[in-house]
């Protein structure tokens, strides 16, 4: 009886695997909700909290004037559902303060979150967004949004202004209304301090080094113009941190970027000048003329007393440059970036080879960290259903260790916590490796659940043979397990091979990062899309193909 | 006739349940035995006891030369139940064949990887086993394209391929359809005139009868009447086998 409820409970755990396992995607999927949930958050009129708090505690008077029928107590949740879905329509055309977004995650100097007060942002945009708010005699309100997605925010209706370090850009132009210059930017070149390779870019891109910069940004299309071997990441912390690290040979970002996060670091140093020229705007909606009209002069005007210097000498980003702001317009300046940057035609045959990369890197980690899983989990199964109690009590751990932590926190702990520890994986070893432990937790309780699936008799048989134990398990057992096993492995493949998409995390261009990548370049979110999904396809379906073929071969034995 | 099997004083309980409450049993080589009894009666506890492939708690049993304890160190016990096993061969009543090979692979498989034999004399040996069970035509399907009976056969070659002194048959036709049982007791039948040793647990009384030496009547644990098959099926002396035949008869 005991045996039967074990297997019972085995026959559970892939299950529970599977749940635990849509857990960690939801948390991925969370960066982007998290967007959505800051519109409610703002302390405004349209902040719904407070109304749908009113209606529940108080019968309040707003409720019955809208409503005209106040039995409140009873259709409280319909009221408030109604009233909410007024207010998100209210708050996407006529609202009373500017939504500004920002993204303050690692976004110093531009937008950062207070050390002092992590609830508040602070950054010299902060304290540019503060004078234009006095200027224009608006409040703005600063909502996080993450810095890809601020365009299409922008387009959505989520933020009336889009202020955070944006380059003015061919492709931008075309989509938003940018603001008379707020900043004049240069690149800057960042490599170790005890590297002396090479003086300058040139010298950087004619030895084929690898330069680091941030994803969407004018550094990397010069990287992209000048053909170097590039890096792309999310954030600005982590450029500098892998080229100290020796993973990258310099990091090419914005004067701003550099000054913040590469100066005070005694490993790095700057090498030649500041060079390629750029602006930074605000973005509007197009249909936002008259705001952006405002903001235009409320810039000028902020250049010409000085208030600007005041601002960007705080936070040690001024020089003599900057001074070329007043007497700029806005228009003939785009005119001018628009001829220092080729425009791009984002035609198929211009991104479809950078997605076919992509998806090779998908195919790479998947293939491999399943292999990597499959070999480990046999001999943790092995261990958790038969080895001594040390053994056991190990593998059980490593079970519960490795399916309790996301995948996502694994990878960025073997990436980036590791070489603390003296151990330092490349980007894609870290990923196969991270991807190769979890799931081999997986693995082992689908194996465990398997091996014991398979009837007691075959072991007295076996052993009424004259079997020992292990040539049991090895010529009885385990080939009639397989059989049991390899649907739920083909579907852990599949998953798996869908979330190598988390990798991005550490810098791995892989299928999806390729597709936002270029997607928020070209804006071609609908197009790509569909291609990027098409490409999934193409590789998850024939797999589940192959798979059904083989346990159709497999199935064969069935008794 | 020296003795194959011989099991002394052996009990073995479930918590407060006593399935074997002292067996005694002599079997001698080249004996056909029936151990026939009320269901629960312990008859196929006792044949797992004798194959090592369940342990009880006093008493021994002595297989050939080797002689199987109660004992807590399961690899003392694994040791012993090898050695027994090389010379009792077991068929089981649901076949227990191993569904993803062959009728030959299955036959073959314990001597080519317990005994070390060479795969073409293993496979040669096999298909002669198959052939004594009737079955050469059908070696090379799986188990699952055969008909219990003939899963059944092939299950008696599997266990003789080891070539063990005794077979022990756990109630082997009592998955079968009716018209499938012939076939399966015929077999046993040629056995027994070829001399190998049968320990048969049955719940056929007119096979045991006709084809065993000997018949035990297990009930409760205990062996409350044995002597010779046909005797005691058509005279039993005990108020208990009377009881239990007329049921079984009737």
């Amino acid at each position: 009886m005991p045996a039967m409820v074990a297997r019972f409970r085995l026959a559970f755990r892939p299950f529970a695997a599977t749940a635990s396992r849509r857990a960690v995607s939801g948390q991925v999927e969370g960066r982007t909700s998290k967007v959505q949930e800051a519109g409610p958050k703002r302390p405004a009129p349209f902040d719904l909290r407070p109304l749908t708090f009113d209606l529940r505690s108080r019968s309040s008077e707003r409720v019955s004037a809208e409503k005209g029928e106040s039995r409140v107590g009873a259709n409280a949740r319909l009221v408030a559902c109604v009233i909410f879905a007024l207010g998100l329509l209210v708050s996407s055309t006529a609202s009373a303060r500017l939504r500004w977004g920002a993204d303050a995650e690692g976004g110093a100097p531009y937008v950062l979150r207070d050390p002092k007060a992590p609830d508040k942002v602070i950054g010299f945009e902060v304290d540019l967004a503060e004078a234009l708010s006095r200027e224009v005699g608006e409040p703005i309100d600063f909502v996080q949004y993450e810095f890809g997605s601020l365009l299409p925010g922008l387009e959505r209706g989520d933020l009336d202004l889009a202020m955070n370090g944006l380059e003015i850009t061919p492709d931008r132009v075309q989509r938003v209304r940018f603001s008379r210059p707020y900043y004049v930017y240069r690149l800057q070149l960042v490599v170790r301090a005890d590297d002396a390779r090479f003086a300058g870019f040139d010298a950087c891109a004619a030895a084929k080094c690898v330069v680091g910069t941030l994803g969407d940004t004018a550094a990397e299309r010069l990287l992209d113009a000048r053909g170097v071997a590039k890096r792309v990441y999310d954030g600005q912390a982590e450029p500098y941190r892998d080229l100290g690290l020796s993973r990258l040979d310099a990091v090419l970002l914005d004067v701003p970027v550099a000054t913040y996060w590469a100066r005070p670091d005694p490993k790095l140093r700057f090498v030649g000048e500041p060079f390629a020229r750029g602006l930074y705007a605000i973005a509007f909606r197009k249909d936002r003329e008259a705001l952006a009209v405002r903001f235009d002069g409320a810039i000028e005007r902020l250049a010409a007393r000085g208030e600007l210097e005041r601002i960007y000498k705080k936070w040690s980003l001024w020089y003599d440059e900057q001074r070329s702001l007043g007497a700029l317009g806005a228009a003939d300046e785009s005119a001018r970036t628009w001829g220092e940057e080729s425009a791009r035609a984002w035609t198929p045959a211009r991104y479809l080879p950078l997605l076919l990369q992509g998806a090779l890197t998908t195919i790479l980690i998947a293939v491999v960290s399943m292999v990597l899983a499959v070999l480990l989990g046999l001999p943790i199964a092995v261990a958790r259903m038969w080895g001594p109690w040390p053994v056991r009590w190990l593998a059980t751990a490593y079970v519960e260790l490795f399916r309790g932590v996301p995948v996502l926190l694994l990878i960025f702990f073997l990436y980036y916590g590791l070489p603390t520890l003296g151990v330092k994986l490349s980007a894609i070893s870290a990923a196969i490796l991270g991807f190769g432990l979890n799931y081999a937790a997986y693995e082992a309780e689908i194996y465990r659940a398997g091996i014991a699936s398979i009837p007691v008799g075959q072991w007295e048989a076996a052993a009424s043979l004259g079997m020992g134990r292990r040539l049991t398990f090895r010529r009885v057992i385990l080939p009639q397990a397989f059989r049991v096993v390899l649907p739920p492995m083909t579907n852990d493949f599949v998953a798996l091979f869908k979330d190598t998409s988390l990798v991005s995390v550490i810098a791995v261009v892989e299928l999806t990062k390729q597709y936002q990548i270029l997607a928020k370049s070209s804006m071609k979110y609908l197009e790509m899309g569909a291609v990027t999904a098409a490409l999934y396809l193409l590789i998850a379906v024939p797999l589940g193909a192959w798979s059904r073929r083989l346990e159709a071969r497999a199935s064969k034995g069935a008794g | 006739m020296s003795a194959l099997i011989d099991v002394g004083g052996v009990r073995k309980r479930f918590g407060e349940h006593e399935v074997l409450a002292g067996i005694d049993l002599v079997v001698p080589e080249g004996e056909t035995i029936a151990l026939i009894g009320p269901s629960g009666g312990g008859k196929s506890t006792l044949l797992r006891c004798i194959n090592g492939l369940a342990n009880f708690d006093q008493g021994r049993i002595q297989v050939g030369a080797c002689t199987l304890h109660p004992t807590r160190d399961p690899r003392e016990s694994r040791a012993a139940a090898r050695d027994a096993r090389k010379l009792v061969g077991m068929v089981f009543q649901d076949f227990q064949l191993f569904p993803h090979m062959t009728a030959l692979e299955n036959v073959a498989e314990a001597p080519i990887h317990v005994r070390g034999l060479p795969r073409r004399e293993a496979h040669e040996r096999a298909r002669a086993l198959l052939a004594r069970v009737g079955l050469e035509a059908r070696a090379d399907a799986l188990p699952r394209e055969l008909s219990g009976g003939q899963k059944q056969r092939v299950a008696i070659a599997r266990a003789l391929a080891m070539e063990p002194k005794a077979l022990l048959c756990d109630e082997i036709t009592s998955a079968l359809d009716p018209e499938l049982k012939g076939e399966v007791l015929s077999v046993i039948e040629k056995l027994r005139a070829e001399g190998m040793t049968l320990v048969l647990v049955t719940h056929e009384i007119g096979f045991a009868r006709r084809a065993a030496d000997r018949a035990a009547v297990l009930a409760d644990g205990a062996i409350v009447e044995s002597g010779p098959a046909r005797e005691l099926i058509d005279r039993p002396q005990t108020e208990r086998t009377r009881r239990f035949l007329e049921r079984v008869m009737a």
